[in-house]
């Protein structure tokens, strides 16, 4: 008798209800329910609901020639991105940079005076002004760092660089702005070695923002220029042109191109499992031979593809194939090469040593709050 | 204002309201409890509340169920604007303290019910509008359902699949990072 009364109360919840159910799920769950129903999967991809449920990896950004951009949605099962179209980002401030994307806020890099949309915070001018690159210093990398699970406040980085020897850009100092203060300081580097050339690979992870530098290994500043460190992934590599850095299930996620020290052509995967730790240690993963990914394919020295991005809550990797113009992911469990499509138009990627490259691709979380701190900006 | 306060709840605590089951079974509430729910303390407001309340959407057995989390949760708010107002303590921190953690035994205790019972109390909780138990009974179908793969969820609820073998294959193509 229990039995039966189960299967008429289990039916008889309105949608309100099991949306309210829904609500409280976080994202890997909402995805796997998507699977239950027909009318489950209605109520998940309704984009009526969005808001209500937890987001993930909603689709990618990437760089277009000419200082434009495009996003490339990535499931159909849970709602895309509701502006999908980027007519959120304002186009017409002249040249404009996307520079950064992190838990759903974006950062641009205007020239010129932007027209500042009610959803767009301008920022003040930091000391150095952004975007230089004049052969003496460089501000030309900047990161996000935002988390809204820890605070509706949000955090700019722009490393300074300044050129030494043969024209390489060595990061020298941070400039932190805090949309607490709503103002920028400058900290001068006090990390423990001073070769950090950022090879334009960063994250930003548990308050600090990390970035991958030249010799294989990770540097890091909190938000508050009080930590930094710097820990080294590999001990007998000297070039880490090619690597990257993401984070993806609470763990930070190392990837080395081994295409700069010989032509073997294999990616590998390093893990921080514990940031906790007073000493860092990074535990190789796996390794992707590039013919699994691409097909075989002449062996090329620097990129022939790239790295777009970690899936944030599964075993996923988002890569670019620069020669067939391709956007595939590798599912890292079940070994797996999907093609998603065929983008004619992303940035031409820079060959060679001059690895300060933008980072051609920003993986996109949605965020539906409008609890976002506004600054104290005049 | 303490005794000010708990003078007005005595007076509310005198004041006691009739709430009357689907199935004909009257309960007596005091007006603090009943006022848990927004449905009911409108029903007040609006003077309506002579004679009993209605409730035919809820039975006998739910609204003896819902009524015990009602009681148990106007203590705790009562105990709470109790002390906040006029001591901060250490002392009565600790009361506070040790009073939460009751409390949290006791929803633990409140949610060891059968499916069919939750989801009853799910419906009660949504038509009376009672926030608390409506998340607390909310969040256990949730946690219930975290980690389980779509097959071990429409068994565990009686759930029909109704989606054709492709289109199911075409949404586990686009989320398998989601299925281990």
């Amino acid at each position: 008798m229990e039995e039966g009364s189960s299967r008429r109360a289990a039916a008889a919840l309105p949608d309100e209800l099991i949306i309210e159910i829904l609500a409280r799920l976080p994202a890997k769950s909402l995805c796997r329910s998507s699977c239950v129903s027909r009318a489950w999967r209605a109520l998940i991809s309704d984009p009526a609901n969005r808001r209500r449920f937890a987001q993930t990896l909603s689709g990618i950004f990437f760089s277009r020639p000419h200082g434009s951009w495009g996003f490339v949605g990535l499931s159909t099962a849970l709602p895309p991105s509701p502006d999908m179209d980027l007519c959120f980002l304002p186009l017409t401030c002249g040249k404009t940079e996307l520079l950064d994307s992190c838990n759903g806020l974006l950062l641009l890099r205007c020239r010129g005076t932007p027209e500042s949309p009610e959803e767009w915070v301008s920022l003040p001018q930091p000391s150095r002004a952004p975007g230089l690159n004049d052969g003496v210093n460089g501000t030309y990398s900047a990161a996000l760092g935002f988390d809204p699970a820890v605070s509706s406040d949000f955090h700019v980085f722009q490393l300074f660089q300044e050129h030494f020897y043969d024209q390489e850009l060595f990061v020298v100092g941070v400039e932190i702005y805090s949309s607490k203060t709503g103002s920028w300081v400058f900290e001068e580097s006090r990390w423990s070695e001073s070769d950090i050339r950022c090879t334009g690979q960063m994250t930003y992870f548990y308050g600090s923002l990390h970035f991958c530098i030249v010799s294989n290994a990770v540097a890091s500043v909190d938000t508050e220029g009080q930590i930094w460190r710097v820990s080294r992934v590999r001990h007998n590599a000297m070039y880490g042109y090619g690597s990257s850095i993401c984070h993806s299930q609470g763990r930070l996620l190392y990837v080395h191109d081994d295409a700069w020290t010989n032509y073997n052509n294999t990616l590998s995967i390093y893990i921080l499992e514990d940031h906790n730790s007073e000493e860092w240690t990074w535990n190789f993963k796996l390794s992707l031979y590039k013919s699994d990914l691409f097909g075989p394919r002449p062996a090329q020295m620097g990129w022939d593809y790239y790295m777009a991005a970690f899936h944030p809550e599964g075993d996923l990797v988002f890569f670019y194939d620069d020669r067939q113009k391709r956007l595939m992911s590798y599912d890292m469990k079940h070994r797996d090469v999907h093609v998603i499509c065929t983008l004619g138009e992303v940035l031409e990627l820079v060959h060679g040593y001059d690895y300060d490259v933008h980072r051609l691709f920003l993986p996109y979380v949605p965020l539906y709050s409008r609890a976002l701190a506004s600054p104290s900006v005049n | 204002m303490a005794s000010a306060g708990s003078g007005d709840e005595k007076a509310a605590a005198a004041a006691m309201i009739t709430l009357i089951s689907s199935d004909n079974e009257k309960f007596e509430v005091t007006e603090a409890t009943a006022t848990l729910s927004q449905t009911i303390r409108h029903m007040i407001e609006d003077g309506c509340t002579d004679g009993g309340v209605p409730l035919p959407n809820v039975t006998s057995k739910i609204l003896a169920r819902v009524i015990e989390y009602c009681k148990k949760h106007a203590t705790a708010a009562a105990g709470e604007e109790g002390s906040s107002s006029s001591f901060s303590d250490a002392a009565f921190l600790e009361v506070d303290r040790a009073f939460l953690e009751e409390l949290e035994e006791f929803d633990d205790a409140f949610l060891e019910v059968d499916r069919a019972t939750l989801f009853d109390l799910i419906l009660a909780a949504n038509y009376l509008d009672i926030k608390g138990l409506l998340n607390l009974t909310c969040q256990k179908v949730a946690d219930s359902v975290k980690g389980k793969t779509p097959e071990q969820i429409r068994e565990m609820y009686n759930i029909v699949n109704d989606l054709t073998p492709e289109e199911e294959a075409e949404i586990r193509r686009e989320t398998q990072w989601a299925f281990e």
